[in-house]
């Protein structure tokens, strides 16, 4: 299969002699292009730092994150961060928008720092797709949660990047509303042919995704 | 490539008229020059005629208070046969100085020219180079080597070559990933030929028991009926089982076409509902239907009969693992962008480490229960087929009642 991702040996320690904390230990994992792929784990198991590590935010220990065969802590800093916002989409737990932005504002943001050209008509397809076209000019604190949610899946999908990473994109959502944004992130992916990457600790969502990792003090124990 | 001729001839047309300028400016001054010499030999002559006259004007123009040529000493030199190509050693030196720089310039530009030519080249010569690096990946994209990867600089600045380069990476990706569906398909279609060669195997051996038996033994009439009725159930069995293996086949190949026409929802799961009611009144159980009025008239665009199936098939496990005298709810709720369907039996319900099997094909759960019931383990693999062909999910979880509830989402418009 095509491999778009894949780690080896990835280990990430924190502190060290007895106060050594093995965050992640030895994960060797693969994601093939355009799957949906769900990381599942307790809290406290290492999967946040796991997806921290593959979307390039944090730098292992030991061990290489490869996207399409090419390691990414072989790249400078700021050739790190340029990657980050083409090739990897971000969506966070806490949606992390900027609060003096409006919604298309906020959509359009990672396009605008890497100073490329944006295809609006891309964009307001994915709007429309996440039913967003009557709020596009709503501050973030006017929309509810769901809505919130919608709006970072949108601009994680906008910027086009080949590997969408969620750390937990429901966890502030109360249960319907979690399985409707998962169905809807589930489909945009698909649609929009991204390989999509989820940490979770709820097990009904993850359900959804092609492949469930279930991840334990630091180490895959299913693949 | 036409405009970038025409660069190159506005650059060389831009050279020639900067060094003629500078030509035309240098020589003007070099005649300035030899005429002031000029004046001021003149004046030299015109102040001899009086006392100190010439100490006194040499001395003005070192002080800078005369520029030395305020008398006419051209025409004086003139008059005594002193001016033109004969007449002073001066117009030699000036003519000398013009043909200098004529020379210099002609010099100038002609390595001018060359070195545009010569960066025409290097660039024609670049050029050349990416398309034949371009042309090789094609040609190994041809021969079946999806394996280009460009090596992206991440930097800021991107340039056109930079972008084809890109295209062609995704191009290759995709091209290998289609190779691949391809190549899976065929393999799926082995694992499902030995899938269902295994599936019959079980029943057509248990029947031909039971029939072997029933021929040649010497059986009571009350064996006979049992050995009988054996046969039948197997026969139903693989009835059933050969039902859903062609189904399975035809989602499988693609020969069926989920088409999603707008239509009523509501429809689609009352009919559903009325091909699992025999079997629930047999059983005493009950089936409810909650949701907003609003939603009977609700159209969504689904296949109606492929959808139905679906459902059908949630609905008969939650009959046949559901005891007598217990409830089956659906609910029906419109969200943003979907319409979620929920299905709560009071049945036996599902551990919650099965949940991810149940879905797979020819999954059967461990407990006897199961075992002990009709199925194929066929039903929730199609119903998961069919609602993501639309689009949608599905997913189970515990009921309140310490059942199953099933929720398939179904996306509101393509």
């Amino acid at each position: 299969m095509d491999t778009i991702l894949k780690t080896e040996n990835l280990c990430k320690y924190y502190g060290s002699g007895q106060n050594e904390v093995k965050a992640v230990q030895n994960v060797n994992l693969q994601v093939e292009n355009g799957e949906f792929v769900a990381i599942v784990g307790k809290s406290g198991s290492g999967k946040s730092t796991l997806l921290h590590m593959l979307g390039g935010l944090d730098n292992p220990t030991s061990g290489k994150v490869l996207v399409k065969n090419r390691d990414i802590f072989k790249l400078k800093e700021d050739e790190l961060a340029i990657f980050r916002r083409r090739k990897i989409g971000f969506i966070f737990q806490a949606f992390n928008l900027v609060s003096s932005l409006n919604v298309w504002e906020n959509i359009m943001l990672p396009i605008g720092l890497d100073g490329r050209k944006p295809d609006e008509e891309y964009v307001w397809d994915i709007i429309q797709t996440l039913d967003m076209q009557d709020r596009v000019y709503n501050m973030p604190n006017t929309l509810s949660g769901g809505q919130q949610q919608r709006t970072a899946i949108a601009r994680a999908l906008a910027a086009k990047p080949d590997i969408i990473l969620a750390d937990e994109p429901t966890g502030n959502l109360d249960s319907k509303i979690s399985e409707e944004v998962m169905a809807l992130l589930k489909m945009s992916a698909q649609k929009y042919g991204q390989t999509l990457v989820m940490i979770t600790h709820d097990e009904d969502i993850a359900q959804m995704a092609d492949r469930i990792i279930v991840i334990e003090d630091g180490r895959v124990v299913k693949q | 490539m036409k405009k970038e001729k025409r660069i190159y001839i506005a650059a060389l047309m831009a050279g020639l008229i900067i060094i003629l300028i500078f030509d035309v400016l240098l020589i003007v001054s070099y005649r300035r020059n030899y005429y002031d010499k000029l004046d001021i030999i003149g004046s030299m002559v015109y102040y001899d005629e009086y006392e100190d006259g010439v100490i006194n004007h040499a001395s003005d123009i070192l002080k800078g208070e005369s520029d030395g040529a305020d008398t006419d000493g051209v025409d004086v030199l003139r008059e005594y046969g002193y001016l033109g190509r004969e007449g002073n050693v001066f117009y030699g030196e000036f003519l000398n100085n013009v043909l200098k720089v004529v020379i210099i310039s002609v010099f100038l530009y002609a390595a001018y020219v060359s070195a545009i030519l010569l960066l025409k080249r290097h660039a024609e010569k670049h050029e050349k180079n990416e398309l034949e690096t371009i042309e090789k990946i094609i040609s190994e994209f041809r021969s079946g080597k999806y394996d280009y990867v460009f090596d992206e600089s991440f930097s800021e600045k991107e340039g056109t070559a930079e972008r084809i380069y890109m295209q062609l990476e995704s191009l290759g990706s995709c091209l290998k990933a289609l190779k691949e569906e391809a190549r899976l398909e065929r393999e799926e279609t082995k694992v499902l030929v030995t899938d269902i060669s295994h599936q019959l195997k079980t029943p057509v051996a248990a029947l031909r028991t039971s029939f072997e038996i029933l021929t040649s033994m010497d059986l009571s009439t009350d064996e006979r009926a049992e050995f009988s009725e054996r046969c039948r159930s197997q026969l139903r069995g693989l009835e059933n089982l050969l039902n859903a293996l062609i189904n399975i086949s035809r989602m499988e190949h693609g020969m069926i076409e989920i088409k999603r026409e707008n239509s009523r929802i509501f429809d689609t799961v009352v009919h559903a509902v009325d091909r699992v009611y025999v079997k629930a009144e047999e059983k005493h159980i009950n089936i409810s239907l909650e949701g907003a009025d609003s939603l009977k008239e609700l159209m969504l665009p689904h296949d109606r009969k492929w959808t139905g199936e679906a459902l059908i098939n949630i609905l008969e496990n939650a009959v046949k693992y559901s005891d007598c005298d217990t409830h089956i709810t659906i609910r029906l709720i419109k969200l943003v962008t979907f319409l979620r369907i929920e299905i709560e039996d009071e049945g036996i319900g599902i551990p919650a480490e099965e949940y991810n099997n149940i879905f797979k094909r020819f999954y059967r759960g461990s407990v006897e229960r199961i075992r002990k019931e009709e199925g194929s383990g066929v039903g929730l693999y199609l119903a998961r087929e069919i609602i993501s062909r639309h689009g949608g999910t599905i997913t189970v979880s515990k009921g309140q009642k310490g059942g199953s509830v099933f929720t398939v989402q179904l996306p509101l418009k393509d």
